[in-house]
């Protein structure tokens, strides 16, 4: 019995054309979705589109906002991206942004009278070990008994939050604002300066030269031909007697070390103090940064730039009276349809109320098969 | 049923004639002409690729045949679907089973059907079980069972359709011998009930003890198609392997064989069923090239990743003071590549590491490049450098796999299914790379199931049964007859008992 005359035939693999035209597709989709979801809240969704535009990119104060925003984003997406070079899922870089800015804060307040340049030095590399030792308490687990990261690194982060706010509200906190949840200021010489004269700090060009340092280290050096040994095809690894638990380790800690510079660069950049909720949900945004990227990690920078814009344009809209969750709408969206779309690419699609050609792999859509 | 014009009570259930089915250019079954009868049980014997699973899934429509039509009952059939076949009353217990783990034995046997799990159904399935002496608990999860029961509940969840052709795909395959006994008794109880039973084997004693009929097919044709009365397993083994010569097409080599390189003694592995090692021992020595031959599933895999030192023993010993040890693995793409790199890439994968490379920190795109174009050109890898390694064919992932082992003339070299898959020219050059490794006295381990190529490239034959290395033959006196006959449990190569 059959309900619609539709057949899907498995492609036996998708162009390179197609896996590139994905995310746009993805985008265009989810946009066009987006002004669905705008019009039945009254707004003409054009308008919507132009203010969030202007609001993120028409002006210098719009495009300053959305390159700091920007920068945490590029680096947790990193984070995740990395990770997942290794099959590794690392849902923890919201912690690790969080232990990163405590570790960074902890280097401010303990030597608070070193000159500008060496306590940012320090902070920075004490934040990539905080970050890096808390990826590693899921990591080693995941190499010597299998228990999987999702859940560890998942969970680290409740713990890391209630950390950060123990820290907040007992040793750190601010002596002038009892109660409130934020420490005392990080000192003056602490905060990370401009680009040339603008308002914009220079966070983003961090973000942009760990990302290239990480393609030059997975692209160019032997531990990187490894990783993608490992990553490409675990069996050949074993194969080729590789060691996959030292791997695991490196590259969580890699990873847990890139989301812990995103929270020095929030400390340092944009708070000013250490806050709970300096996270701000990066570590979960970054995922989807990940995500949209695909394989390329020359792509995050950009996918980065385009969601901190997408964050930007939706605060804009609460100006017009309308919730900025738009914008976490228009994610969600984009992200749906990437997936439906890389399920949409593995198939062609056929009309026919006849199966007069299902010897080969034809699924029809009303059974239901797969 | 519906039509009895001619042949009266010796009409077939069901008539498969000129079966014909091509993968590519290459012709799986050709031209098959087969009858199901009722009452009776067909034994469907053959090799490895010999066509019976494309066989069976044809008749089952699974596949669809290039060319041949099916009568079932009389009346010409053309299946779409699976489906199709189960409503023309045809149904089939394949090797691992379709069942449901945390379902309930009624509530599997009756997915699929327009009745319901109750009592009535249970009822039904224990009146089954207890024509057929199967002891199967109506309401326990059928994870909970033990293998011999979940082969009952398959071959019951046919009966409880009424169908009454039932194909069991290798039966006894999971099975130990008291079970594959009680079985045969069930199933010589459905034949008897008037339906038909077809079971696929490579099995000598059980088809001669049970069957009534038996069709042998070779090489995607039938070469015997006979009542099984009087068959002895001897003839079976030479109808299943052929008599075709042993034809060595290059003359034997004179190599001095050196010394022992590897000792394997009482080798056994860890894992269930009966694909592991189980007290295995073999030695390999310089300049000689070992085969081994066995029906698939007994503990070949195993016994290469053992020898090539990648898997760990659970006891016994493997002494070897080799180090340069190459292993050409069965599964090319799943284990022997990575997919996603290209060929340069790929090519590199052992080296990568060593001195060779050049740099012991960083890896120069250019300069893989450049080490793979004389072993691209070396070994005729059918395309550039830069290329996906998933984006060739067979033939030229081997050659990538093969380039990478064999090019630092290794010690020790295990090839497990060197040419499977590979046109003629393909694998003529692979047997060549082998045979030179031994000529520059390496050892060679060729783990094949196709007994020419072993017979044309090993100067000694193991046999493998059951994980253990059971009988060795020397090059000049094996045939296919006797390894044929070893392999499946016949030692010494003795006619019946």
């Amino acid at each position: 019995m059959k309900l619609l005359p539709i057949y899907l035939q498995r492609r036996a693999a998708i162009s390179s054309r197609r896996a590139a035209l994905l995310p746009i597709f993805a985008i265009a989709t989810g946009f066009i979705v987006g002004a669905v979801v705008l019009w039945f809240s009254g707004v003409s969704p054009l308008d919507a589109y132009l203010e969030m535009f202007n609001a993120s990119f028409g002006s210098a104060q719009g495009l300053t906002a959305t390159f700091i925003r920007a920068a945490p984003l590029i680096l947790t997406g990193l984070a995740v991206a990395i990770a997942l070079r290794m099959q590794l899922w690392n849902i923890g870089a919201e912690g690790q942004l969080l232990l990163g800015s405590a570790g960074a804060t902890f280097v401010f307040f303990t030597w608070p009278n070193l000159p500008g340049p060496i306590l940012l030095v320090a902070a920075a590399v004490a934040a990539l070990i905080a970050g890096a030792l808390w990826a590693l308490i899921a990591a080693i687990p995941r190499a010597t008994i299998d228990l999987n990261e999702i859940i560890t690194t998942l969970f680290l982060n409740y713990i890391a939050l209630r950390l950060v706010s123990f820290l907040v509200y007992g040793p750190w906190q601010d002596p002038g604002a009892i109660g409130f949840a934020y420490s005392k200021p990080i000192p003056p010489q602490g905060a990370m300066g401009t680009i040339w004269g603008t308002d914009l700090t220079s966070g983003v060009v961090l973000s942009i030269v760990c990302v290239a340092i990480t393609w030059w280290g997975i692209e160019r050096t032997r531990w990187g031909f490894s990783v993608k040994i490992l990553g490409g095809n675990p069996r050949a690894g074993a194969y080729l007697r590789l060691n996959a638990k030292r791997r695991i380790i490196s590259i969580m800690a890699i990873s847990g070390a890139i989301a812990g510079m995103a929270g020095f660069i929030q400390l340092t950049a944009v708070t000013g103090r250490l806050q709970p909720d300096i996270a701000a949900g990066y570590g979960y945004t970054g995922i989807l940064v990940a995500f949209l990227a695909g394989r390329s990690l020359l792509m995050i920078p950009v996918v980065g730039i385009f969601f901190s814009a997408l964050i930007q344009g939706g605060y804009s809209l609460q100006a017009q009276g309308l919730s900025s969750s738009i914008s976490t709408v228009l994610q969600g969206l984009i992200v749906l349809f990437i997936l439906l779309g890389g399920v949409a690419a593995t198939y062609r699609f056929r009309w026919s109320w006849t199966s007069s050609n299902s010897s080969s792999g034809m699924v029809n859509l009303n059974s239901g098969a797969r | 049923m519906s039509s009895s014009n001619t042949g009266g009570p010796e009409e077939p259930f069901l008539r498969a004639a000129g079966m014909t089915k091509s993968f590519g250019s290459k012709v799986v079954v050709d031209d098959v002409t087969i009858n199901f009868f009722p009452g009776k049980i067909l034994a469907l014997l053959g090799e490895n690729g010999a066509g019976k699973s494309t066989l069976i899934s044809m008749i089952c429509g699974q596949y669809r045949p290039d060319s041949g039509s099916l009568t079932v009952h009389g009346k010409t059939c053309t299946f779409r679907s699976p489906k199709d076949a189960l409503k023309a009353g045809i149904g089939v217990v394949y090797q691992d089973f379709r069942l449901v783990p945390p379902f309930s034995v009624v509530e599997n046997v009756v997915l699929g059907t327009r009745s319901r799990p109750n009592r009535r159904a249970a009822a039904r399935i224990e009146e089954i079980a207890a024509e057929l002496g199967f002891q199967v608990p109506t309401h326990a999860l059928v994870q909970d069972l033990v293998v011999g029961q979940q082969q009952q509940v398959e071959i019951i969840k046919l009966l409880f359709r009424g169908l009454d052709i039932l194909i069991l795909d290798e039966p006894t395959a999971v099975l130990t011998p008291q079970q594959s006994s009680q079985l045969f008794t069930a199933l010589r109880a459905i034949a008897d009930s008037g339906k038909s039973v077809v079971f696929v084997s490579h099995r000598l004693a059980e088809v001669v003890e049970s069957a009534d009929h038996v069709t042998v097919l070779r090489g995607g044709r039938v070469v015997a198609d006979q009542p099984a009365h009087g068959l002895n397993k001897s003839d079976l083994a030479l109808l299943m392997v052929g008599d075709g010569i042993a034809t060595t097409t290059r003359a034997a080599r004179n190599r001095p064989v050196g010394h022992s390189v590897l000792r394997l003694k009482n080798a056994s592995t860890a894992g269930q069923g009966r694909d592991v090692l189980n007290g295995a021992s073999l030695e390999l020595h310089a300049g000689e090239v070992v085969g081994v031959a066995g029906v698939s599933g007994n503990g070949q895999r195993p016994l290469a990743d053992v020898v090539a030192g990648i898997v760990p023993l659970t006891s016994g010993t493997r002494e070897t003071q080799e180090e340069r040890i190459a292993y050409i693995p069965e599964d090319r793409l799943g284990t022997g590549l990575v997919g996603s790199m290209t060929i340069a890439q790929n090519l590199q994968m052992r080296d990568y590491r060593s001195e060779k490379s050049g740099n012991p920190w960083w890896i120069n795109p250019k300069t893989l490049l450049a080490q793979a174009e004389p072993l691209i050109e070396e070994f005729h890898i059918p395309a550039a450098a830069s290329i996906k390694v998933s984006a060739l064919s067979g033939g030229g992932q081997q050659r990538v796999i093969v380039a990478r082992e064999v090019r630092d003339e290794p010690r020790i070299l295990v090839a497990s299914q060197p040419t499977r898959g590979l046109d003629v020219v393909s694998s003529t050059a692979v047997r060549e790379h082998l045979l030179d490794i031994a000529d520059k006295q390496g050892a060679v381990l060729v783990i094949s199931e196709d007994l020419d190529e072993l017979l044309e490239v090993c100067d000694r034959i193991l046999v493998m049964v059951g994980g253990e290395v059971v009988a060795e033959v020397p090059r000049k006196e094996a045939t296919r007859l006797s390894l044929g006959l070893l392999m499946v449990g016949s030692p010494d190569g003795e006619a019946s008992q």
